[in-house]
């Protein structure tokens, strides 16, 4: 996942590609969103489509993509997402899609990793783990509270960056939290203990502070962007003026929500 | 007649750049009851470059098995078919489960699974040497006020421990 394919899929907002779902794996029976593989009939590239559930009223696709955009301007290791009307979804499913683009190489989940007793291999685990040190910084401002969740954390040791970070569909104002006037409430982020063990407390409030400085206009530009089928228009601007708050509160806050 | 469901668990080394798979493992659900079937990645002769992923390389079936406990202490699991389920639904990593399919015939889901392993994948093993180390684990669930959980009989044997009658003589 190369700098040049990263700012592509930033850049775009709706996917022109034709996404057919990869039948190798099950497709989830349960689940929040249910999302599962997708591959490009005209790249050939392999992504993640959520939501396939459908959830009114949420407005998953969207948190997915911008979430992906702010990570890819501020430099959180996120995969690059695009948007994607998936006319062809049965009546039950939703239209209104993110595809993320799946790193490269051999996946693992936390999951794989619980039985690892060897010190050099936990060395390792938690030299990939610091390296994410930006990331509970990014969850605090966007309000992610999945993190703690083992499922949304990939590693792909192939790429340059092995720990990806992954799910933003319950971050912001995924339940109305926000709307019901907690928008600048910072809750102590929940984190797998070997992560938080591993995490820089310098490296993170170092990155809250270079998101006190990512610029009002960038956030303005990559909301006001989304088409209203998936974030209307006054949805759109209120998450840009709860986003700009939370911004410049974050670092000043640090203690509130540092895990 | 029971109604048996399961999902072979298998390995894409790069999903981004090819669906190729190996499998690895069965998981048979039913009813009351459920049993995974498999063998490490490493007994197939897979490797892999990272030494973490050489860990879920040799360690794959502690790691399945170690999911569908996960799944069995879920308050939600009330039969083999939401372990089932449960285990489908994180197909994120390299290690995936192929679609759930059906057995209509089947009526013990302990051989079911061991029959679905010998069939499908189990061949595979017989280019390997004779002392290569085969594990297969087996768990039973038990009903018990309305709570599913793995008795102590969990198995692990080794390739020595497999006889004719579990293993088909094109197998071994």
């Amino acid at each position: 996942m190369d700098y040049d394919t990263r700012k592509a899929w930033a850049e775009a907002v709706l996917s022109t590609e034709e996404w057919a779902i990869e039948t190798i794996a099950a497709r989830p029976q349960k689940g929040e969103s249910a999302g599962c593989w997708v591959r490009s009939a005209q790249s050939k590239a392999l992504g993640y489509l959520k939501p396939r559930k459908k959830s009114s009223g949420r407005f998953r696709a969207a948190y997915e993509k911008l979430a992906s955009d702010f990570a890819f301007h501020l430099g959180v290791n996120v995969p690059p997402a695009v948007l994607w009307v998936r006319s062809t979804a049965p009546p039950a499913e939703e239209k209104c899609t993110a595809v993320s683009l799946v790193p490269q190489g051999e996946l693992y989940e936390w999951s794989h990793f619980a039985s690892v007793t060897n010190p050099a291999l936990k060395a390792l685990l938690r030299n990939a783990l610091k390296d994410g040190s930006d990331a509970p910084a990014f969850d605090a401002w966007m309000g992610n509270q999945d993190r703690g969740n083992l499922d949304n954390t990939l590693f792909a040791f192939d790429e340059e960056r092995p720990l990806f970070f992954l799910d933003f569909s319950n971050s912001m104002d995924f339940s109305g939290q926000w709307t019901a006037g907690d928008h600048l409430k910072f809750r102590r982020l929940g984190l797998p203990a070997m992560f938080k063990e591993s995490l820089s407390r310098d490296a993170t409030r170092g990155f809250a502070q270079k998101i006190l400085a990512f610029p009002d206009d960038k956030i303005r530009g990559l909301v006001s962007r989304i088409p209203h089928e998936f974030l209307p228009a006054d949805v759109g601007e209120k998450t840009t003026k709860w986003l700009i708050e939370r911004k410049n509160q974050l670092y000043a806050r640090f203690d509130e929500w540092y895990p | 007649m029971r109604k048996l469901k399961y999902t072979i668990c298998s390995y894409i080394p790069n999903p981004s750049f090819s669906s190729d798979a190996i499998d690895f493992a069965v998981f048979v659900a039913g009813r009351s009851d459920a049993a995974l079937v498999g063998a490490n990645l490493s007994d197939f002769g897979e490797k892999s470059n990272h030494p973490l992923g050489q860990h879920v390389i040799d360690n794959t079936i502690e790691i399945i098995h170690g999911r569908i406990i996960e799944a069995c202490q879920d308050p939600k699991a009330r039969s083999g078919y939401c372990l089932l389920n449960h285990l489908v639904t994180g197909n994120l990593s390299s290690l995936v489960f192929r679609p759930i399919a059906e057995l209509e015939d089947a009526t013990n889901t302990a051989q079911a699974a061991m029959s679905l392993f010998t069939s499908r994948i189990g061949g595979r093993l017989a280019t390997l040497p004779a002392e290569t180390p085969m594990i297969i684990g087996t768990g039973w669930l038990e009903l018990a006020q309305r709570d599913l959980r793995i008795s102590e009989r969990h198995l692990v044997l080794s390739a020595n421990d497999l006889t004719d009658s579990f293993i088909a003589p094109s197998c071994v």
